[in-house]
């Protein structure tokens, strides 16, 4: 088996939090290979170390990697920072994005979308021109024109605050998508839309890793993998049958 | 209550006395005043009295809790040109020292919103020939006469009442303040920019700058400050640095307007040699609105004091102001504001970024007069600290003699959000960038208010040009 068939190969990751001396492990070795085209879709209980994984992968300073690698097309990506791993094409949809009050949503996307163009070796766009991309996003978002004049996620509700999440996606067009709990907190209209969002990205050059509570995302976007993660590994893996199977039956009688 | 009665509320009045004036400036002053032109005599001999009451500063004084007076008492003296025998003042004379400033370095400080609308001061003198301007403002000197007789009781008041000795000796020493009048029921087309040059040469420059807004007028007056590089040529000017002072005192008439905003000198090494000692002295009468931005990036010792009084019901007055401190620069805002008649609003929104070993203070203190009911008035002071040795002090205070009001007031300190920080790298915007747009949305709450986009423009760039080196050091400590 080569490396360069997967774009994301983590492997035996192990992962802690907190100052030394006072370390709780979060991750137990998980193993996760995700080929170009896929969608794979994680799901586990609360506490799981879900979101830890998005972190880790997307290089969130407050966790440690104790054991084990992430390779990225290939690459060995723990030694990057957060924003060198965005550039390479990482992108992490929060479950709980910040508000940043004073930073202008539009403004910071251009920023964030000329860092993108610059690392690959094209020009930045001047702001008429990424105003049109940035319009036709917001379009197929169904997201109107005030978002641009608003700081960052400032007093955005839940549902605007993931949709802008899906936007920042679809602007920096990332070759991989990690969206944890993209689907929390959202009604059935919204969940439309950025399922559609999601579902715009798809293609044979990209990978998309869903972390969800719910199996309910799945029913918008269908995953090629479906893992269960639960203690700090994954405990099971299957096709997506796996994840309704869990939506009937809980994850008590794979977690026994 | 008459306007006399309400302008002899307590000021912020110290308990212990203050030193006396020296004698040299006791000598000095009265023949200073008498050797200058009539018509600024009344002005001059009012904040004498003023001085002589209040005395100089002194360790232990309420205008200055956090500032060490014995950092600026030296440039206190009467001007050279003051002194009975030239034998005595070997250092050349400020007006023959300072040269004026070339066109280039005057078109360097327009912004776009004022291109044709501006007038240069030259270490507080002004200088009619360099200005240029419309008929929407009229531009005079004090001793002209042209300043309503009104308004000049007023200015004579205020100078009477001044309690800030640095204050009094601007009003005492400025060889003949600048006078712009705005008639009533004028809206001029765009702002007014007034230029202050510094040269540096002498131990301290004095201006007044009387700004006049007539019933239901409506105008901006924009403010910058700099420095004439390769001026100082007095190798004493050089070593101690020189203190400019700069006193505005803005009169709004009924139902006017005035915005003014004002940026400090930026990014010359001049700041860390000189001192800033700027005070605004504001005066509201019935519905009058006033909103004041003042930016800056400090300076060895930057002062600026806010005298606001709200005299006339129904009156408005927004005071902002944006710090960004490197090295050991150190920047104090001093605001007294007085509620003296009910149903006014005011508002006060400081805001400040402190890197390396800088020092940033805000003493603030809203007084309300008994008889000012339904007052409404609120303070905010937020501090950034962007290094661990960096010191900022807050001191909000509130005097309420009435029983029918709302007052608030609030302050914080704290560092850069690590969560915001890296949910912006995590877009891809390098640490440095992500700092640098952080700091900048932390005070773009009070650039915002500045809403002149050339101005603003300015602001933005020599802020964050500020503090260009200093982001990626200070994100190691975060």
């Amino acid at each position: 088996m080569t490396t360069q068939t997967y774009m994301l190969e983590v492997k035996d990751l192990e992962a802690t939090i907190g100052e030394p001396g006072d370390l709780t492990q979060i991750l137990k070795g998980i193993h996760l290979s995700v080929k170009p085209g896929e969608v794979h879709a994680i799901m586990g209980p609360n506490g799981s170390g879900k979101s830890t994984l998005s972190k880790v992968i997307a290089g969130h300073p407050d966790y440690h990697v104790s054991k084990g690698e992430v390779l990225f097309n290939g690459e060995n990506i723990l030694e990057l920072e957060a924003d060198q791993r965005s550039r390479k094409g990482i992108f992490l949809g929060f479950q709980y994005p910040v508000e940043i009050p004073g930073v202008n949503n539009a403004e910071f996307l251009r920023m964030a979308y000329n860092q993108r163009r610059k690392a690959e070796g094209k020009e930045e766009a001047d702001p008429l021109d990424f105003e049109e991309i940035l319009d036709a996003k917001m379009k197929a978002l169904d997201m109107d024109d005030r978002y641009k004049d608003r700081a960052i996620n400032e007093g955005f509700s839940g549902g605007e605050k993931k949709r802008n999440e899906i936007l920042q996606m679809a602007v920096l067009d990332p070759a991989l998508a990690i969206l944890d709990e993209t689907d929390s907190g959202l009604d059935v209209d919204a969940l439309k839309i950025v399922a559609g969002g999601i579902n715009r990205l798809r293609g044979p050059g990209k990978a998309i890793v869903l972390i969800t509570h719910y199996q309910r995302l799945l029913d918008y976007v269908q995953p090629d993998v479906v893992h269960v993660l639960s203690g700090g590994k994954i405990i099971k893996t299957g096709g997506k049958e796996l994840a309704l199977e869990v939506e009937k039956q809980g994850y008590d009688w794979l977690v026994k | 209550m008459t306007q006399a009665a309400l302008l002899n509320q307590p000021r912020f009045m110290r308990e212990e006395p203050q030193p006396a004036i020296t004698p040299a400036q006791a000598a000095a002053i009265p023949r200073w005043i008498e050797a200058g032109p009539p018509a600024l005599a009344d002005i001059r001999s009012a904040a004498f009295g003023a001085l002589r009451k209040t005395g100089l500063p002194h360790k232990g004084s309420e205008d200055f809790t956090f500032i060490r007076v014995g950092e600026f008492l030296p440039h206190l003296g009467p001007p050279a040109e003051t002194r009975p025998e030239p034998s005595e003042t070997p250092q050349p004379l400020a007006k023959n020292a300072a040269r004026l400033p070339t066109l280039e370095e005057l078109e360097s400080q327009l912004v776009a919103e004022a291109k044709d609308a501006y007038l240069v001061l030259v270490d507080g003198v002004y200088h009619a020939g360099l200005s240029k301007f419309g008929s929407d403002f009229q531009v005079s000197t004090l001793s002209e006469g042209k300043l309503g007789a009104e308004a000049r009781a007023t200015l004579e008041h205020i100078a009477a009442e001044e309690t800030d000795a640095v204050a009094a000796l601007g009003m005492i020493f400025s060889r003949d303040p600048l006078v712009i009048q705005v008639a009533a029921k004028t809206v001029p087309a765009g702002p007014l920019l007034v230029l202050h040059f510094h040269t540096g040469s002498g131990t301290r420059s004095d201006a007044l700058v009387v700004c006049y807004a007539g019933k239901h007028s409506q105008s901006e007056i924009l403010v910058r400050h700099s420095t004439l590089g390769d001026s100082v040529t007095s190798a004493q000017a050089v070593a101690t640095g020189s203190l400019e002072n700069v006193h505005t005192v803005a009169l709004l008439d009924e139902g006017s307007s005035l915005r003014f905003l004002e940026a400090g000198a930026f990014g010359d090494e001049s700041l860390n040699r000189d001192l800033h000692f700027r005070k605004f002295t504001a005066r509201l009468q019935r519905d009058s609105r006033l909103v004041a931005v003042s930016a800056h990036t400090g300076s060895r010792l930057t002062r600026n004091s806010f005298a606001v009084d709200l005299a006339g019901e129904g009156a408005e007055a927004e005071i902002n102001g944006a710090v960004v401190l490197i090295g050991g620069r150190q920047s104090h805002n001093f605001v007294r504001l007085r509620h003296l008649v009910p149903h006014c609003v005011s508002r006060q929104l400081f805001k400040s970024v402190a890197a390396d070993q800088s020092r940033s203070s805000v003493d603030g203190a809203i007084y309300v007069a008994k008889h000012a009911q339904q007052t409404n008035a609120y303070q905010i002071i937020n501090n950034l600290m962007l290094s661990d040795e960096a010191r900022a002090d807050s001191k909000p205070q509130l005097m309420i003699h009435a029983d029918d009001v709302k007052c608030s007031h609030g302050s914080t300190s704290g560092k850069l959000d690590p969560a915001q920080q890296f949910y912006l790298e995590s877009r891809g915007l390098p640490p440095m960038q992500a700092r640098a747009l952080l700091t900048v949305a932390f005070i773009a709450e009070v650039l915002g208010k500045a809403d002149k986009a050339g101005f603003r423009a300015v602001l933005d760039h020599a802020l964050l040009d500020t503090l260009k080196d200093r982001l990626p050091a200070a994100a190691k400590g975060a």
